[in-house]
C-alpha cells in the first residue's frame, strides 16, 4: 500500500516534504487510511514538516538566523562590511558586483561611457571595514547617477536634449532598478515546492470540480456566456440551439440534472477547453502590452522576459490539461460513492459534498395535492351555468390555474431543449432502443406542454380562452415563444388560428397599444414588443408560408371574430394585417383568376369598408408636450401602403383623402426647424413608405 | 427546478413559490425587514433572486424613560438582490394598494 490514490510510487526526493510524505504513507499504511485519505485528500504533513530551523535563510543569506534577527538590517553596516570582506584589495578596475549589484548591462553601458567605477567614495563608516580602498570601491547607485549627470553634461552639452525623458540613462537606471526590485520580491519566495507537489495540489482542486452533469452544473455559465455572445470557452454544440432569448429569470430556468457518467469525460474536456481557451486568451493579452513597453525602451531584456512568461504560462496550461485527464480517467476507474462502510467496521462513513449534501428534513411527497386535481377542461365543463364566468367567480384561483399551466409548459419546454441537447450524442440508427426512448421522451414533453395550450379548440365558451390567459403573462408570452420552435406545422395553425380567433381578448390588444400615461405605457409597450417578438414570428413565419386558401380562411376568421375597426388601433393587429396583405398580394400575383384570388379581393373590400372613416385612429395618439419618437408610427405607415398596394384606383382616391391630414402633419413637424436632422428624416421616410405605394413622394406635398 | 419525472408540477408548499416566478413577490425577513420585488429565482433553501427591489425596514424608536416609541421607517431601492434563505419569513404577493 505505498502508492498513494494519484500518485506513483517514486523514490523520495531530496526536498524534506515529499521525504515526510513518503514517510508517512509508509508507517500509517492501512486500507481504511488510504480510502479516506483518496477520498478526502487530506494528509496532515503540515504538522509533520520541522518549523523550528531556518533552513532556507540560512542557505539564502549565509548567515546565522541570530545574527539576522538582532538589529535591523543595515546595508552599510553588514552587508557592506561582508562585501568588503569578500572582495579581495587587488580589484580595482572591474567590479562585476559591487553592492548592491547593478545588471551587467548597466555596466557595460557606463563602462561603454568612459565613467570609471572605482571613483573614490567615502560611505558611512561600519564595523570591521578593513581599511579605505575596499570602502571607497564601492559606490552607490545615487553617486553613479550623479557622475554620469556631470559626465554626460560636458560632452552633450552640444546636443539637444531628446523630448523623451525615457531616454535620460539616469531615469533608465531608475526604473530598471525598480524593475529588478519588483522581480525579485516575486521570485524571492520561488521553487519551494517541488513540481510533485504542485500538481499534487492541482490534482486536489481539480478533482472537487469533476461533475457527473457539466451542462446542467454550468448551465448559468453557458446560458450568461451565450447572451453575451462571447467568444470564449463554451462548448456550443453541447448547448445547442436554446436558451438565448430572454431575461434573467428565463434564462435561469436550468434544466433538470440527467445523471450520466458518461458526461464526465465531457467534463475534463469542457474544463481543459474552458481553462485553455480561457488561459490563452489571458496568455495572450498580458504579453502584448509588455511587448509594447519593450519595443518602446529598446531593451531586448523585456522581450525575453514575455517570451519567458508566455511559454510559461503555455506549458503549465498543458501540464494542467493532463491533470485534468488523468483525474477524469482516474474518476471514471472510480465513481465517487456517497458512503463509505469499511469491512468490519459498524457503521458508514457519508461523505459530504456540494453535490450531496446532509439533508436537513425529510419531506413526505403525497400526490394528488388539491391544487393540482383537476385541468381546467373538465371543471369548465362541469360548472353548467356558470361556466363561462369562470374568470369572474375567482379571480385569482384562475389566474393560479394559469400559472400553473404556464409552469407545466416550461417543464416541457425545458425537457424539450434539453432532449434536443442530448440529440447530438444519439446513435445514428433509426431502431436503436436509447433513440425510439429518446423519440418517446420528446413527444411525451411535447404532448405536455401543448395540452396546456388548449389550441386545439379555438372557441370555448371560457372567456378568455386558455391560451390567451397565458399570453397574458410575459412568461407565458416567452414560453410559448420558445415552444413553438418545437411545433409541427399542424399545431402551429392551430395556434395561429386560436390567436386570431380571440385576438380581441389579448392582453395587448385589449384597451389598444395606446393612450396610457406613464409606468402603465411602458409596461404596456413591454409586453406589446415582447408580444411582437416571441409569438408573432411564429405565426407570421406559417403564414408567409401558408397557401392561399388559409390565408383566406385566416383573414375571414379575423374579420369576422374581431372588431376590426377597433382593433386596428393596435400595433399586433397592424402587424398581422400587413403580413397577410402582402401574402395575399404575393399569392394573388401567381393565380390571378382562381376561386381563392376572388374571395381575398372579397375580403381586402371587406376590411377596407370597416376601416373606411376610421383611418386616421390607427396612428397612435401623442400625448400633448410628449416629444415624437419617429419610429412609433412605423406599422401605421405601413398598414397604409400595404392597403394602397392592393387598392383599386377608387379606393386609393378614399385612402389619400382620409390619411391626407395626418401626411401633411407629419410633413410640416419634419420641416420644423427645431427638430434635429436625424429625426426629420426618419419622419419623412416613414411617410414615404405610404406614398411611394400611391406613386408619390414627400417632396411631392406643398404645404 | 424542472421536474425530472411525469408528476404534475404542484406537489408540496415550495411550487406555490415557483408559480410566482417573475412575478413580483412580498418577503417577509428577519430583522423587521420586507421587501418588494420580481422574482427571479428562488431554490430549497429559499434563497432568493430578487429583481428591482424594495425593501423596508421597520425601526422602533424607544425613546429613554419610556416616554413612548415612534415608529419609522426606511426605504431603500436595489436592482438586483440576492437574500439567504434561512432570514425569509415569508413569501406572498405584494399588497394591493399599487
Amino acid at each position: 500500500m505505498s502508492g498513494s490514490f494519484f500518485g506513483g510510487t517514486n523514490p523520495p526526493e531530496d526536498d524534506p516534504i515529499a521525504r515526510g510524505r513518503a514517510a508517512f504513507l509508509a508507517s500509517k499504511a492501512t486500507d481504511l487510511d488510504n480510502r479516506l485519505e483518496s477520498l478526502a485528500l487530506e494528509d496532515n504533513l503540515g504538522d509533520q514538516l520541522p518549523e523550528d530551523q531556518d533552513t532556507f535563510n540560512t542557505e539564502t543569506f549565509d548567515a546565522d538566523v541570530g545574527e539576522i534577527t538582532s538589529g535591523e538590517f543595515d546595508f552599510f553596516q553588514n552587508t557592506l562590511a561582508n562585501q568588503a570582506k569578500m572582495t579581495s584589495p587587488q580589484q580595482h578596475q572591474h567590479q562585476p558586483l559591487p553592492p548592491p549589484p547593478p545588471p551587467q548591462d548597466t555596466m557595460q553601458m557606463l563602462q561603454s561611457m568612459g565613467v570609471s567605477i572605482n571613483h573614490p567614495v567615502v560611505p558611512e563608516a561600519g564595523p570591521g571595514s578593513e581599511g579605505a580602498d575596499e570602502r571607497r570601491r564601492i559606490t552607490t547607485l545615487a553617486e553613479l547617477e550623479a557622475k554620469i549627470i556631470s559626465q554626460r553634461s560636458t560632452p552633450m552639452s552640444g546636443v539637444t536634449q531628446p523630448a523623451r525623458k525615457v531616454a535620460d540613462p539616469e531615469t533608465i537606471a531608475s526604473r530598471r532598478e525598480q524593475r529588478l526590485e519588483r522581480e525579485s520580491a516575486l521570485t524571492r519566495y520561488n521553487n519551494m515546492m517541488s513540481q510533485r507537489d504542485k500538481e499534487y495540489i492541482v490534482r486536489i482542486q481539480v478533482s472537487q470540480l469533476l461533475t457527473d452533469d457539466p451542462a446542467a452544473d454550468d448551465f448559468y455559465c453557458h446560458m450568461y456566456q451565450l447572451s453575451r455572445g462571447a467568444m470564449f470557452g463554451a462548448m456550443q454544440q453541447q448547448v445547442g440551439v436554446a436558451g438565448g432569448s430572454g431575461e434573467a429569470t428565463e434564462a435561469g430556468r436550468s434544466p433538470s440534472a440527467a445523471c450520466d457518467p458518461e458526461r464526465v469525460a465531457l467534463a475534463g474536456a469542457k474544463l481543459q477547453n474552458g481553462i485553455g481557451q480561457e488561459r490563452s486568451a489571458g496568455a495572450a493579452s498580458s504579453p502584448a502590452p509588455k511587448q509594447q513597453t519593450g519595443a518602446e525602451r529598446g531593451q531586448p531584456q523585456n522581450q525575453h522576459l514575455a517570451r519567458a512568461r508566455r511559454s510559461n504560462t503555455q506549458s503549465s496550461m498543458a501540464r494542467m490539461q493532463q491533470q485534468v485527464q488523468r483525474i477524469v480517467n482516474e474518476a471514471r476507474r472510480r465513481p465517487k460513492v456517497a458512503h463509505v462502510a469499511a469491512e468490519g467496521a459498524l457503521g458508514k462513513i457519508s461523505v459530504t459534498s456540494s453535490r450531496n449534501p446532509k439533508q436537513a428534513i425529510q419531506v413526505q411527497r403525497s400526490h394528488g395535492g388539491s391544487v393540482s386535481q383537476g385541468s381546467p377542461g373538465p371543471l369548465t365543463e362541469a360548472g353548467g351555468a356558470l361556466a363561462g364566468l369562470g374568470d369572474a367567480r375567482n379571480p385569482t384561483a384562475e389566474r393560479r390555474k394559469t400559472l400553473r399551466a404556464i409552469e407545466e409548459m416550461y417543464t416541457g419546454v425545458l425537457r424539450l431543449e434539453q432532449l434536443v441537447r442530448e440529440q447530438a450524442r444519439l446513435p445514428n440508427v433509426a431502431d436503436h432502443p436509447s433513440v425510439q426512448g429518446w423519440v418517446a421522451a420528446y413527444s411525451a414533453a411535447k404532448e405536455l406542454a401543448w395540452a396546456e395550450l388548449e389550441a386545439t379548440q379555438p372557441i370555448l365558451n371560457v372567456y378568455p380562452h386558455p391560451l390567451v390567459r397565458i399570453l397574458a403573462f410575459s412568461k407565458g408570452k416567452r414560453a410559448v415563444g420558445r415552444l413553438v420552435h418545437h411545433l409541427s406545422m399542424d399545431q402551429v395553425l392551430a395556434l395561429t388560428t386560436t390567436i386570431i380567433a380571440n385576438f380581441e381578448s389579448l392582453d395587448v390588444c385589449r384597451v389598444g397599444s395606446f393612450g396610457y400615461a406613464g409606468a402603465a405605457e411602458s409596461q404596456q409597450r413591454e409586453e406589446t414588443d415582447l408580444f411582437l417578438h416571441a409569438v408573432m414570428p411564429a405565426a407570421l413565419g406559417f403564414l408567409a408560408e401558408a397557401s392561399l386558401q388559409i390565408v383566406n380562411g385566416l383573414f375571414a376568421l379575423f374579420m369576422e371574430r374581431n372588431n376590426v375597426a377597433w382593433v386596428a388601433r393596435t400595433r399586433p393587429a397592424l402587424v398581422f394585417l400587413v403580413v397577410v396583405l402582402g401574402r395575399t398580394a404575393a399569392l394573388k400575383q401567381q393565380s390571378q383568376q382562381s376561386q381563392e384570388a376572388y374571395q381575398a379581393a372579397e375580403l381586402y373590400n371587406h376590411l377596407f369598408n370597416s376601416l373606411r372613416g376610421s383611418l386616421a385612429t390607427i396612428f397612435p395618439q401623442q400625448p400633448l408636450g410628449h416629444m415624437p419618437n419617429p419610429t412609433e408610427d412605423m406599422h401605421a405607415w405601413q398598414f397604409l401602403a400595404a392597403l394602397a398596394t392592393a387598392a383599386s384606383a377608387e379606393q386609393q382616391h378614399a385612402l389619400v383623402a382620409e390619411a391626407r391630414e395626418k401626411v401633411l402633419e407629419k410633413v410640416q413637424l419634419a420641416k420644423d426647424p427645431r427638430l434635429p436632422a436625424e429625426m426629420s428624416t426618419a419622419i419623412l421616410t416613414n411617410v414615404n413608405v405610404f406614398l411611394n405605394a400611391l406613386g408619390l413622394d414627400a417632396s411631392q406635398v406643398t404645404t | 427546478m424542472a421536474d425530472t419525472t411525469g408528476t404534475s408540477v404542484i406537489m408540496e408548499p415550495l411550487d406555490l413559490v415557483r408559480l410566482r416566478l417573475d412575478e413580483e413577490v412580498y418577503l417577509k425577513l428577519r430583522g423587521d425587514r420586507e421587501l418588494c420585488g420580481r422574482l427571479h429565482a428562488y431554490d430549497q433553501h429559499l434563497n432568493m433572486i430578487l429583481g428591482n427591489v424594495q425593501e423596508t425596514i421597520t425601526i422602533v424608536d424607544v425613546s429613554e424613560q419610556g416616554q413612548g416609541q415612534s415608529i419609522h421607517t426606511v426605504n431603500r431601492n436595489v436592482p438586483m438582490l440576492f437574500v439567504r434563505g434561512d432570514g425569509v419569513i415569508l413569501v406572498s404577493s405584494p399588497p394591493r394598494t399599487a
